[in-house]
């Protein structure tokens, strides 16, 4: 292929990368590091004031909290459902992606009507006669993780079943042999087996949480915020673009720096020191 | 002068190393000459330089009289068959073969009548509704020669075409192809890297080496009257020693042999017997079904032999040997 | 085979929690309560006409449905240009161009949405619906890139060199055999970039103006001022459109690339 009609065919997608990406990054970014020779004065004020302080390790804790939880339930889920017969499994699977794919308000409007006031949870309590008032569960941090959890699950779940599915059952049926009972196969065999999936799929689970918006916004409320409703209310209502710049600078770095460390790791750890996620 | 003729074909991927050097070729009309050698010899880059898929640094290629070298591939008209097969997973078995008809713009009522003799000639006959998908390798491999043939090519390329399937098959597959080609009296160019394979059906063998064709002769002669030592061994010579160990093994240089670096000789070419010109000592015996082979330590080294005496000699058992004159073959290089 | 008791449960578990939510709103879109509760009043389609009476969300339907399909087919039309160069010319500039292409599904959603308001609409002054699109485009690029590409180096390249040897010139040859074969290709990552973009929120919420909502957006307004069921009436049509699509994506592929995606329209 000739250079001039190889760089006509990648040009539009390579100009909108630069116009679109690159440039508005960079023209945006920058900025938030002068005022005006080189200072990192703006990255300091955000930590040293304790709210932007208090939303970033909140961000932080909430991501990490729903990713734990992705991998506790994830972990079993996928293993049961690699153990079903080929057909079945692929309908699980399908089944499993059908959140993924749908609109996450859609999603997050769900968990309002479960965990609102007069939500499900509420009602059903209340008319047991459990409790007298309603319990406060929308818009705090227990709602924000419930909302990620389910957001993110069918990511962990996939990614998990299709590393578990490559395991085979002559190495479970191996350990079977030798004595190992099915709880030990799965913590000694499986699991070790699956980690770097494990690191994989953890990695987009973090990064999705503390990027995410919608979700925050709607079930967490403006309580609760979280970095990208910081961003949006700095930069959209307050028209603040320094500290926008700083907030969308921070979000980069975390979600890339989890994404290098963690690919990096399961390099590193990969048992099977071969690629296959 | 030749049907084809490459001429100082050069070849290089990355204008440095050059994968084929001055490469010189016959192809004569209506034989199947194969090309033989292990794999990175060249031999897949000749058979594309000939297909017009690669693109040469030097050299010229004529067919029939006409200057190919740049013709593009899609005006050479010839068949190629892949080692894939490169059937089209779209296309039905009918639709595949019909390909290249309507590219030719041939008439419907035509191609339909092409397709289905060239269908009756490869033995693919009731398969032409059924997608690549739905066919076996050995059904796959003919509707990939079916392709290749129905556009009466001037010349048929074969890759490797027989290397996924399996053994039996293999053999069944390779006597349709002889049968075609004489049939249809198709120059063809055959490339494949066993040796059993390529001197059953071939017409005449190139043996390539290093991007560079060692030996270009009938498969006869390519078997009693090895050109060096590499070939040799392709075809079945096992024990070879240097010209210094003649006195040791008994053998005298005939007159007609000017220089020779090499001597070697087949395992079951060299006999066991009382007035052998060399001792040893038996140290492995394996059965070969109508045959003994054994593994001797010899003071010219070990040497492998293949009798059928019986009764067998023993492991440990000393024996002394006899090299005819007539089964030892001398070496340049 | 040894029963996982342990697994089962929290496998069971994890089913409900994942599927009661969206059970719950399908019911109660049917429900002729006008608040989301249980157990049920009786059968209603009201709020499924009260979607189609709010002119906001009609109109913001119809708006994202535009968009995302303006989007799409750019994207496709783009991905196959670029992935096509970018697999006929291995080599490090193209797997450069290749991260970059994909680098908008790193970065987080809403980071792109500010950084292209910025830039695009408060210093270039750029319109709004021009700027909307581009943002869109950007969303769809890595799933036009990513699918194309991967399934065009798994397409046995002697089949266009069969197609040539049978008389096909080279331009021709892509359109009779590469293209054809693509065909799942191309189809799932339509899908993909269509629902990516349809539901994106971040960049979209920049990018809106006056008059140019999109509808989740709208959605999230809808649901900050009115608590019925008329949202879920909405999803349940979403949910039906994504079923769809899910279904015409297994027809036509195997779904095996689409597990590999992840979708971030969040």
């Amino acid at each position: 292929m000739k250079t001039t009609r190889y760089f006509f065919a990648v040009g539009p997608y390579l100009l909108l990368s630069i116009a679109c990406l690159l440039l508005p990054l960079v023209f945006t970014i920058l900025p938030s590091f002068f005022i005006p020779s080189f200072s990192l004065t703006y990255y300091t004020d955000f930590f040293q004031d304790s709210f932007s302080r208090g939303i970033f390790f909140r961000s932080l804790r909430l991501s990490l909290i729903t990713t734990l939880i992705c991998i506790f339930i994830g972990l079993p889920t996928s293993y049961y459902i690699s153990l079903r017969p080929q057909r079945r499994r692929q309908i699980i699977v399908s089944l499993i992606m059908f959140p993924l794919l749908t609109d996450a308000v859609v999603r997050g409007f769900a968990w309002i009507s479960i965990l609102g006031k007069n939500g499900m949870i509420n009602q059903f309590l209340m008319n047991l006669g459990i409790i007298e008032d309603p319990l406060k569960l929308l818009y705090t941090d227990f709602a924000i993780v419930v909302g990620s959890v389910y957001l993110f699950l069918p990511v962990m779940i996939s990614t998990l079943t299709s590393v578990m599915e490559g395991i085979g059952d002559d190495v479970v049926e191996a350990a079977y042999s030798l004595g190992a009972s099915p709880r030990v196969t799965f913590f000694k065999v499986i699991v070790p087996l699956s980690f770097s999936g494990l690191l994989v799929a953890g990695v987009l689970v973090f990064s999705g949480t503390i990027s995410a918006y919608t979700t925050p916004t709607l079930l967490g409320g403006n309580q609760n915020m979280m970095l990208a409703s910081l961003l949006y209310q700095q930069s959209n209502t307050l028209s603040n673009w320094t500290t926008s710049a700083v907030i969308a600078f921070i979000m980069i770095l975390v979600s890339l720096g989890v994404m290098k460390l963690l690919n990096y790791l399961a390099s590193r750890i990969d048992k099977r020191g071969v690629d296959h996620v | 002068m030749s049907f084809g003729e490459l001429r100082d074909i050069g070849v290089s991927y990355d204008k440095k190393n050059l994968i084929l050097e001055d490469l010189n070729l016959d192809i004569h009309k209506g034989e199947l000459l194969s090309l033989l050698g292990p794999s990175g010899c060249g031999k897949t880059t000749t058979l594309r330089v000939l297909a017009g898929l690669i693109e040469t640094v030097k050299g010229t290629f004529t067919l029939d009289g006409q200057d190919m070298t740049h013709v593009p591939v899609h005006k050479r008209d010839f068949g190629m068959v892949f080692q894939s097969y490169a059937l089209f997973p779209h296309l039905s078995v009918f639709e595949n073969i019909a390909f290249g008809l309507k590219l030719r713009k041939v008439e419907v009522p035509s191609v339909t009548k092409q397709v289905q003799k060239i269908v009756d000639i490869c033995g693919i006959k009731g398969l032409e509704k059924r997608f690549p998908k739905q066919l076996s390798g050995g059904q796959r491999q003919r509707v990939a020669l079916a392709r290749a043939l129905v556009i009466e090519p001037k010349l048929l390329l074969l890759d490797e075409p027989l290397s996924n399937l399996d053994a039996q098959l293999r053999v069944q597959m390779r006597t349709s192809i002889k049968r075609i080609q004489q049939e249809l009296g198709i120059s063809t160019v055959f490339v494949t890297h066993d040796q059993e394979e390529c001197f059953s059906i071939s017409d005449r063998v190139a043996i390539m080496q290093k991007g560079k064709i060692e030996q270009c002769d009938n498969p006869e002669t390519i078997y009693s009257n090895p050109a060096c030592e590499m070939i040799a061994r392709f075809v079945g010579f096992k024990n070879f020693f240097s010209l210094d160990q003649k006195d040791l093994l008994g053998i005298t240089l005939p007159a007609k042999i000017q220089q020779a670096k090499l001597v070697c000789i087949r395992p079951e070419d060299i006999g066991f017997s009382p007035s052998g010109t060399l001792r040893g000592t038996i140290e492995v015996r394996t059965y070969l079904g109508n045959s003994y082979q054994y593994e001797v330590n010899t003071p010219a080294g070990m040497l492998t032999v293949s009798s059928n005496k019986t009764p067998a000699c023993e492991v440990g058992e000393s024996v002394s040997m006899a090299f005819p004159a007539d089964a030892l073959v001398f070496l340049e290089r | 085979m040894y029963k996982h008791r342990f697994v089962t449960i929290i496998a069971f578990i994890t089913f409900a929690f994942i599927f009661l939510p969206l059970i719950l709103i399908i019911v109660t879109s049917f429900n002729s309560a006008d608040t989301i509760s249980l157990p049920l009043d009786g059968f209603s389609l009201q709020w499924f006409g009260k979607v189609f009476k709010s002119r906001s969300l009609v109109q913001s339907f119809k708006n994202s449905l535009a968009l995302a399909l303006v989007a799409s087919f750019i994207g496709i039309f783009l991905g196959l240009l670029s992935s096509i160069a970018l697999v006929k010319k291995p080599g490090k500039v193209s797997n450069a161009l290749l991260s970059i292409f994909l680098s908008p599904s790193l970065i987080p959603g809403i980071v792109i949405g500010y950084v292209l308001f910025h830039f695009l609409v408060v210093k270039l002054q750029i319109p709004l619906l021009f700027a909307l699109v581009l943002g869109h485009l950007l969303v769809v690029m890595p799933y036009c890139v990513r699918i194309i590409c991967a399934s065009l180096k798994d397409i046995d390249e002697s089949l266009e060199e069969a197609a040539r040897t049978l008389g096909c010139p080279p331009v021709k040859a892509f359109f009779l055999v590469v293209l054809p074969n693509l065909r799942p290709a191309i189809l799932s990552s339509f899908m993909l970039s269509f629902i990516n973009s349809f539901n994106n929120i971040p960049v979209s919420m920049y990018l809106k103006g006056p008059g140019m909502n999109t509808l989740p957006y709208a959605m999230m307004n809808h649901i900050e001022y009115n608590y019925d069921p008329t949202v879920s009436a909405l999803s349940v049509m979403l949910m039906g459109m994504t079923l769809v699509f899910m279904f015409i994506m297994e027809k036509s592929m195997n779904s095996q690339s689409l597990k590999n995606e992840t979708v971030r329209s969040e």
